[in-house]
């Protein structure tokens, strides 16, 4: 635990691509949610130890918005969504047709409108993630909360963190026209997952 | 002519919440709403709608066992399953459970009307 995994170039071009792809197609789900034309950015993709999450989370004073879904099934683990209480905003403005600033707290309609936006974005990565790698992934409910001072975040990394020691963070931003959103998005397998991922992709 | 009647399940607001604008908007009657699966019989028994839209994953009892629960009391129901993307098998067994369609979310609303339409005749 604790360190990186490396990876040849060849097999991080790999994973980007599934990863591009995950992307894309949740870029695609997301405008077809808005009704309006969103662009995703080239996602960033590294490989790190659980450990690190939270430093990449940003600064613990902050409040965050986190999405978790739970990936079961033969490969399990789960997926963590996390963004700034102002892209969560922003997003709520595109989601409910608002004006951009628009909106200035998150009522249950707004949470319930972007924890859809976790479900169906990671329905569209792990279905890009299952094609490219070729392990079964199956996600269940979303669960979104939102953290302040990074508890949340805390608890739920000490609970995977008895499964697994690494993660793969994929950055992007999303935009629509005047809206700007980033987001990151973790994709903690269990260790089993991950020895399976890794072997696909050539790592041993 | 008098309006199909549609009850709407699915446990995400915002999701009833576009279902409903796209129902409506197309001269549908959203006849109820709810959002449990463990609700979902005996509002069926309640409102009588002509067609249920059916969200897969249910706090509760599921979809599909909610979908099971209606066709035991009611062969004829006329029952949509909507799903998101990676949920293939759940919507097999919603089919074979006795759901006459599905939509995979997100939708536009032409899918939506277009999906339902051809279940309703």
């Amino acid at each position: 635990m604790g360190q990186n995994i490396k990876m040849t170039p060849l097999q991080m071009d790999a994973l980007k691509e599934a990863v591009s792809i995950g992307a894309g197609n949740a870029a695609s789900a997301l405008s077809k949610m808005a009704q309006s034309r969103v662009n995703m950015s080239v996602p960033k993709a590294t490989i790190v130890p659980v450990s690190d999450i939270p430093k990449l989370v940003g600064r613990e004073k902050d409040i965050k918005l986190l999405i978790r879904v739970n990936i079961i099934g033969d490969a399990p683990g789960a997926i963590l969504i996390t963004m700034s209480m102002a892209s969560a905003l922003t997003l709520s403005d595109i989601l409910m047709e608002r004006k951009a600033g628009q909106t200035k707290m998150l009522g249950p309609m707004d949470m319930s409108a972007i924890q859809e936006v976790g479900n169906i974005m990671t329905g569209n990565y792990l279905r890009a993630l299952e094609t490219f790698l070729k392990v079964p992934f199956r996600s269940s409910v979303p669960f979104i909360a939102m953290d302040s001072e990074g508890k949340v975040l805390s608890g739920v990394l000490a609970e995977l963190g008895q499964e697994t020691d690494h993660a793969v963070v994929i950055e992007t931003e999303l935009k629509e026209k005047d809206h700007e959103i980033e987001t990151q998005f973790f994709l903690i397998p269990s260790h089993r997952s991950l020895e399976r991922i890794l072997e696909v992709l050539g790592v041993h | 002519m008098v309006s199909k009647r549609v009850m709407i399940v699915d446990d995400a607001i915002f999701m009833r919440k576009v279902l409903r604008e796209i129902l409506t908007e197309n001269g549908y009657d959203v006849v109820g709403e709810v959002n449990r699966g463990t609700d979902v019989l005996d509002k069926f028994k309640d409102w009588k709608p002509d067609l249920v839209t059916m969200d897969i994953m249910l706090p509760g009892i599921d979809g599909i066992d909610a979908v099971r629960e209606i066709m035991k009391v009611d062969k004829d129901a006329r029952i949509v399953m909507i799903s998101a993307l990676g949920q293939d098998e759940l919507v097999d067994e919603a089919l074979k459970a006795g759901a006459k369609g599905f939509i995979v979310k997100p939708f536009i609303p032409s899918q939506v009307i277009d999906v339902i339409k051809k279940i309703l005749g």
